[in-house]
């Protein structure tokens, strides 16, 4: 149903009416600067990682949901790579991949080996408290891994890659796709087959309630980049002993690489272009032997340009099958939209960021992740501001905590101080908060502005802070929207709705200049 | 286009045949002046001096670009494939073609050079090099979409540029048109005057297109 009200809102967006996503950004754990959103569950449980502004240091981090009454919120990160024993100040770098619907995670962190970093593959079982690194294939303490995907399946299914011994072309190791089943620290990782022993191959995603099946790719070895026409999207089914197909290809240069399948065989990931040589479109399969679809050319998108398609949703119940991912040129999210057109789907593409007001100074360069009824987790931000975002179809759009400037879940006097500091900006100045001051994403910071943290005085955004720290934070706000209220008398305004209705038709420089006279009204009464 | 001290250029060149190392040595103190938007081009111009233009229109589609700019004083030189991409006018719009670089775009240039601009779409980082030392790391350059232009004018000579994805090894990075200068700005000119230094070991002042 709700793929149903994506493809609608997507078809409202290009008319031109209304947006009907709303946006939540996901905050970095405390001390660090940005977050990307990878991964994200049916419980809409996001892992990704956060990081400070000027380094490639991540670390993985889990937010959880925690609106109530239908409000969008979002917990302060977990740090995930604390779980996995790293310390805050170390260089190690972690991620989160994928989140199943028991809270279990995967991932990769780095470990030290004689003062160089290793990646290994990492499972973050939440419920159990097992947080447990994947061990490469007899390699060695330098071997490597990555645990890209988890399933659902009652013993959960996990899929990724590690290092074995092998000749690679004079390299001791080769990457190897693996699977197990996970039940624990006990658990052991099983190679997915390949063709040959000069074969390389990588396990990208897994089904649930398919005995594993899993999507991924094989090539020579060594492992190139997207240029090589050798990369195979490759799906292996079947339990202990899974046998290996390889995903169509509309000729034999045509290099693809499967990212995601859902629950339904169907897989989506990328294929070469067949006129540009290394330009990758993003790709769609929908079955095991069915024919690959360019959704490039199928969407009607710039043929030029590289594209990626990263997650895929189950079809809605009317069919319709959302897949996301980007332009890995522009750098921009897209979101593909399949709808049932006899046997096969008549495929259109949007940008995601065009799903948010168009004045909006925030873009969304990647979706990582779709849910069944239309959620999208990915990265977003404006300038060097850098976000994991959550967006969900819902009437309305804009921001999911409307008032809520400082992202601390509760709209207040430390609001409306800050959007008091930005009266008047109307340039899309990429300090955060100062962004999420734009509430109404019109472009400017003003009275429109001004009127959502006043109609949502006091509220809270979500269930985290605990109810003391609300109560106490409640009569603050309250003494300061008397103080608001007083200081619009002193300028002749008989109440803030007032206020309010005035600004709807006066000048931006009206605006700023009572702006500036609140402001500093309210300053001197916070020193009295 | 604006040029900068041509005659002062012409007036010199030749003099003094001193290699460039010894003031490319104090190329970590490099100032480099940045001009980034879309109206800057007129303002780099002006500061560049007569330059060069690569326009990539000039070869097939699918062209993997190594040396095939040699005359013009470059070499691409990535570690991994640059292709003549075209025609593409919603990725490439000034004229259509550019330069895919895959991940990463590796320029090496035969005279020392002073100043370098392109306009590209996405978001990347540029680093200059001279004599294999670091001498400038950009901040984020672009954003998300299509089209921008950003320009570097150093008060040392660089002798390679990389440009690499902004925080993210896997994204593409293509170039539309590339300017690129080989005459000093006034501060590196008035010190490779006083150095004996001028001119460089070759001059061009020949245009790809």
């Amino acid at each position: 149903m709700f793929s149903a009200c994506v493809a609608s809102a997507v078809v409202a967006s290009a008319a031109g009416q209304a947006v009907t996503f709303e946006f939540y950004p996901l905050r970095p754990l405390a001390g660090l600067d940005a977050s990307s959103g990878v991964g994200i569950n049916a419980k809409y449980t996001v892992v990704g990682w956060s990081r400070p502004a000027n380094s490639g240091v991540r670390r993985a981090t889990l937010w959880q949901l925690c609106g109530g009454s239908g409000v969008l919120g979002y917990s302060e990160g977990t740090d995930l790579a604390a779980l996995a024993g790293i310390a805050s100040n170390s260089s190690l770098d972690s991620e989160g991949f994928e989140i199943n619907n028991d809270e279990t995670a995967v991932g990769y962190v780095e470990i030290d080996v004689s003062g160089s970093p290793f990646r290994r593959g990492f499972v973050w079982d939440m419920g159990e408290a097992v947080y447990e690194d994947i061990a490469p294939f007899a390699s060695g303490a330098t071997g490597e891994s990555h645990a890209n995907s988890i399933s659902d399946d009652t013993v959960p299914y996990v899929v990724g890659w590690a290092t074995e011994e092998g000749d690679c072309f004079g390299q001791p190791l080769r990457e190897i796709g693996f699977r197990m089943a996970w039940v624990g620290s006990s658990s052991t990782p099983s190679a997915l087959p390949v063709d040959s022993t000069t074969e390389t191959a990588r396990g990208n995603d897994v089904a649930t309630g398919d005995s594993g099946r899993t999507v991924g790719l094989r090539t020579e070895c060594p492992l190139n980049s997207a240029c090589d026409p050798s990369f195979e999207a490759t799906e292996w089914t079947g339990g202990s002993t899974p046998s290996i197909t390889s995903l169509n290809e509309l000729g034999p240069d045509d290099g693809s690489q499967a990212n995601a399948t859902n629950d339904d065989g169907m897989a989506c990931g990328y294929m070469r272009a067949e006129d540009f040589d290394c330009v990758t479109h993003a790709a769609f399969w929908p079955s095991t032997t069915g024919t690959v679809v360019n959704l490039s050319d199928a969407s009607g998108y710039p043929l030029e340009r590289t594209t990626e398609a990263l997650g895929i949703s189950e079809p809605s119940g009317n069919g319709v099958v959302l897949a996301v991912g980007r332009d890995s040129i522009l750098l921009r999210g897209l979101l593909w939209i399949g709808s049932p057109a006899g046997p096969t789907l008549d495929w259109t593409y949007v940008y995601i960021d065009d799903l948010m007001p168009p004045l909006s100074a925030w873009t969304v360069s990647v979706a990582f992740d779709v849910t069944d009824d239309g959620w999208i987790v990915g990265e977003g931000g404006c300038g060097s501001v850098t976000r994991a975002i959550v967006m969900r179809p819902a009437p309305g759009g804009g921001f999911a905590c409307p008032g809520d400037v400082n992202q601390d879940d509760d709209v207040g006097a430390a609001d409306l101080s800050i959007l008091l500091g930005a009266w008047g900006q109307d340039e899309p100045v990429c300090a955060v908060e100062i962004i999420l001051c734009d509430m109404n994403m019109d472009g400017v910071v003003g009275v429109a502005d001004l009127s959502i943290p006043l109609g949502e005085w006091g509220n809270s955004c979500s269930m985290c802070s605990s109810s003391m720290q609300s109560m106490q934070q409640s009569s603050e706000e309250s003494e300061t929207l008397d103080a608001l209220a007083e200081a619009l008398a002193a300028l002749g305004f008989g109440s803030p709705m007032g206020f309010v209705e005035w600004g709807a038709t006066a000048s931006l420089e009206q605006l700023a200049s009572v702006g500036s006279g609140l402001a500093a009204v309210l300053d001197a009464k916070g020193g009295e | 286009m604006p040029r900068q001290f041509p005659h002062l250029y012409r007036a010199l060149a030749g003099i003094v045949g001193a290699s460039l190392p010894l003031v490319m040595s104090d190329s970590a103190h490099a100032n480099v002046t940045l001009f980034s938007g879309l109206n800057s081009f007129d303002s780099w111009a002006s500061a560049a001096g007569e330059f060069t233009t690569l326009a990539f229109n000039d070869l097939p589609v699918n062209t993997w670009i190594t040396d095939q700019y040699a005359s013009s004083g470059v070499i691409f030189n990535s570690g991994d494939p640059d292709i003549i991409l075209g025609p593409g006018c919603s990725t490439f719009t000034l004229d259509c073609w550019g330069l895919n670089g895959v991940h990463h775009i590796g320029m090496d240039f035969a005279a020392p050079t002073f100043a370098l601009a392109y306009y590209h779409p996405g978001k990347h980082q540029a680093l200059l090099y001279s004599d294999g030392e670091l001498i400038y790391a950009s901040p984020a350059l672009g954003g998300s979409g299509v089209p921008f232009f950003d320009g570097f004018v150093s008060t040392v000579a660089f002798d390679r540029i990389e440009i690499v994805p902004w925080n993210d090894p896997t994204a593409v990075v293509a170039l539309d048109n590339i300017y690129f200068s080989s005459i000093p700005t006034p501060p590196a000119f008035a010190a490779l005057l006083v150095s004996g230094l001028w001119p460089p070991r070759r001059r061009r002042d020949r245009r790809a297109t």
